[in-house]
């Protein structure tokens, strides 16, 4: 074995199956949907080879379902499942904070869904964000801070002591 | 609420979310073996929660039975109770047979209405509209057969609250030696301590099918809520409960409204790439503005503004998304969706308009519950665009009838009254802003009763503001009365 074939070796890659779940989550927030989510994460785990050699693979990876997400919002709009359409869940069952979390996120603009995901549910930093949207990480701070208090507005409008069939 | 709150309710929502099932090579199969695989799993998960319970093999095998026998269900009909005060009230009545379901909803009295799913079709009537909406049941709708896989079990478990949470968070014990009008039954209690969630179910021993099922559970701000329901499974069931029979017309939900009406196939005007479709005024002075935009997560040209030639003054309500509230994708006009914006007018008294003058911004639509300083005002466009609004002789223009608009058509009074009074206040009109909360707090009346409470807080804030503490007092005390009510 030559020294080049070693160094080829060490050099062979990531496992895109490492960023699935990453994957999967982000299209999931931004869907409102869990299966299109699950078939956004493997479509992009299936078209890049394994081991990959491409250079920030996870946030390459979240990119590619940036653009399937956006596929998937022109054809359609998330559908949720409905046991009574009149929004009956919170009076129902819909009471866990998980539930009124997703609630409040539907309410938000899709940039500033997108923006928070990634900050706080993906863990990317201002710079990796900035990467992925085309922003300056000053753009992306700034259009944080704007989610952060549009979703405690729509936060605590949901919390308040409102009906909200 | 601070940065460090933010990322904890992220988090919780984002592992709620688990992980992706899939990890081998897609295969596109129908969604519904997808919702039945799904299905197994959650059974699989809560069997193993029960097998970890001592005494594992009594509790796994008694909820297995349950399960099966649920599972094969012919019909099954719910009455679903919540706790008021100090009484039970009945929310929600269900039936299902032959993959048919109708529900009745009785949670507030504007809120009253039937909808049966059947043969891909849902039929929907509120009690206080004229009409019957029939369009393509959602995806995912419960009992629409094109969406296949969602069972009796699915839906009993759901209810049941069985196989839901993480099981190493639950624990589900067996009481035997119960009764039931005499006849043997036994208790299935379910522990959620994390989601301070506790289940009952009673059980017919003869036949191992539910009868009942209460939970205690606690509300977002720590309120403790309670639920009830009674099953009533395997009885012969009325067919005439599923066929949707009105004297009210019946409204096609048409998959283009231009084929319906060939006018909405010309539009108005053009601002980008957005076309004004209609412009029309109701009889309480209301501007609806109609547009279609391309789909898509990009700001666009929208409605931002509003004259008239009269000069009034108009505050805009939220944006409507009708393929967005109704979950009916397919409502488009042209291929574009359709994108609904109201402005109300501060005052309407005198004479119509005869024409108005929409100004637009690029902007994202706003769809609910942001107020003024959140919304996305984006950036004012030069466009304007004149025109003669179409006269409405009713509340709201006739065409929201075709857009399956009716849960949004008997809040509109709500919306419109909150719209106004805000905008009233803002202008420092107080007197005008405390009586439009008080209309405000009419419409929740009349929608869901103890709702009305917040706006009536509102308008006697603004009472007290002007030294009117005796009314400010009446409302307050009105206010709280029905608080603590919770009459629907």
């Amino acid at each position: 074995m030559s020294l080049a074939i070693d160094w080829f070796g060490l050099k062979r890659g990531e496992d895109p199956m490492l960023y699935l779940d990453d994957v999967y989550r982000y299209a999931a927030m931004r869907l409102g949907q869990r299966e299109d989510a699950e078939d956004i994460a493997i479509e992009v785990v299936q078209a890049l080879p394994n081991p990959c050699s491409k250079a920030n693979l996870r946030i390459y990876m979240l990119g590619m379902a940036r653009r399937k997400v956006a596929d998937r919002l022109r054809q359609y709009r998330p559908n949720e499942e409905l046991r009574d359409n009149d929004a009956a869940a919170r009076f129902d069952h819909a009471v866990e904070d998980a539930e009124m979390v997703g609630c409040a996120l539907k309410q938000l603009s899709p940039e500033h869904r997108e923006v928070l995901t990634l900050k706080y549910v993906i863990g990317l930093s201002s710079s990796e964000i900035g990467r992925l949207l085309g922003k300056k990480p000053q753009a992306v701070d700034s259009l944080l801070q704007r989610g952060r208090s549009a979703f405690e507005e729509a936060w605590k409008s949901l919390t308040s002591e409102e009906v909200n069939l | 609420m601070n940065e460090k709150e933010i990322e904890r309710l992220m988090k919780v929502h984002s592992d709620s979310l688990g992980s992706c099932s899939l990890r081998e090579p897609v295969r596109h199969s129908p969604r519904w073996e997808r919702r039945a695989a799904f299905g197994f799993m959650t059974l699989a998960v809560a069997t193993t929660a029960v097998l970890t319970l001592w005494p594992r093999d009594s509790v796994a095998g008694t909820l297995a039975r349950v399960k099966r026998q649920v599972t094969n269900a012919r019909t099954m009909e719910e009455v679903c109770y919540m706790r008021m005060k100090d009484r039970w009230q009945e929310a929600l009545h269900i039936y299902y047979a032959n993959d048919m379901w109708r529900f009745e909803s009785h949670k507030g009295s504007g809120v009253e209405r039937w909808v049966i799913f059947r043969g891909g079709q849902a039929f929907e009537s509120y009690r206080a509209l004229d009409f019957v909406t029939v369009s393509k049941a959602p995806p995912g709708a419960s009992g629409a057969s094109q969406s296949g896989g969602l069972s009796a079990l699915d839906y009993a478990k759901e209810i049941l609250g069985v196989g839901q949470g993480d099981p190493s968070r639950q624990s589900i014990k067996i009481k035997l030696g119960e009764s039931i009008d005499g006849q043997p039954a036994y208790l299935i209690a379910i522990d959620q301590v994390a989601d301070h969630r506790h289940v009952e179910i009673l059980v017919d021993q003869k036949t191992d099918l539910p009868i009942q099922s209460e939970m205690d559970t606690v509300d977002p701000w720590g309120k403790s809520m309670k639920f009830k329901s009674e099953f009533r499974i395997n009885q012969p069931m009325r067919e005439d409960l599923f066929s949707p029979k009105s004297e009210k017309p019946f409204i096609y939900v048409p998959s283009d409204l231009v084929k319906v009406d060939g006018d909405w196939g010309r539009p108005i005007a053009t601002v980008g790439q957005t076309k004004i479709r209609n412009v029309s005024l109701t009889e309480d002075g209301t501007i609806w503005i109609a547009s279609t935009v391309p789909a898509g997560p990009e700001r666009l040209a929208l409605p931002s503004s509003l004259t008239d030639d009269l000069g009034r003054k108009y505050a805009q309500v939220q944006d409507v998304l009708p393929a967005d509230m109704t979950r009916q994708p397919e409502i488009l006009i042209e291929g574009q969706e359709v994108v609904l914006t109201g402005f109300v007018p501060l005052d309407y008294s005198g004479p119509a308009p005869a024409r108005v003058t929409i100004g637009f911004a690029t902007r994202h639509a706003n769809p609910s519950n942001f107020n003024e300083e959140l919304r996305d005002k984006g950036r004012e466009l030069p466009d304007k665009v004149a025109t003669q609004p179409a006269i409405e002789p009713g509340p709201w223009p006739s065409y929201f009838r075709y857009l399956n608009l009716a849960p949004y058509i008997v809040q509109i009074p709500m919306v419109e009254w909150s719209a106004r009074a805000k905008a009233l206040e803002k202008v420092g009109k107080l007197p005008e802003a405390a009586q439009a909360y008080e209309r405000y707090a009419q419409a929740r009346y009349n929608w869901v009763k103890y709702s009305a409470f917040q706006p009536m807080l509102e308008a006697a804030r603004i009472y007290r503001s002007l030294g009117d503490t005796e009314r400010a007092d009446e409302l307050t005390q009105k206010a709280e009365a029905l608080k603590e009510s919770r009459e629907r």
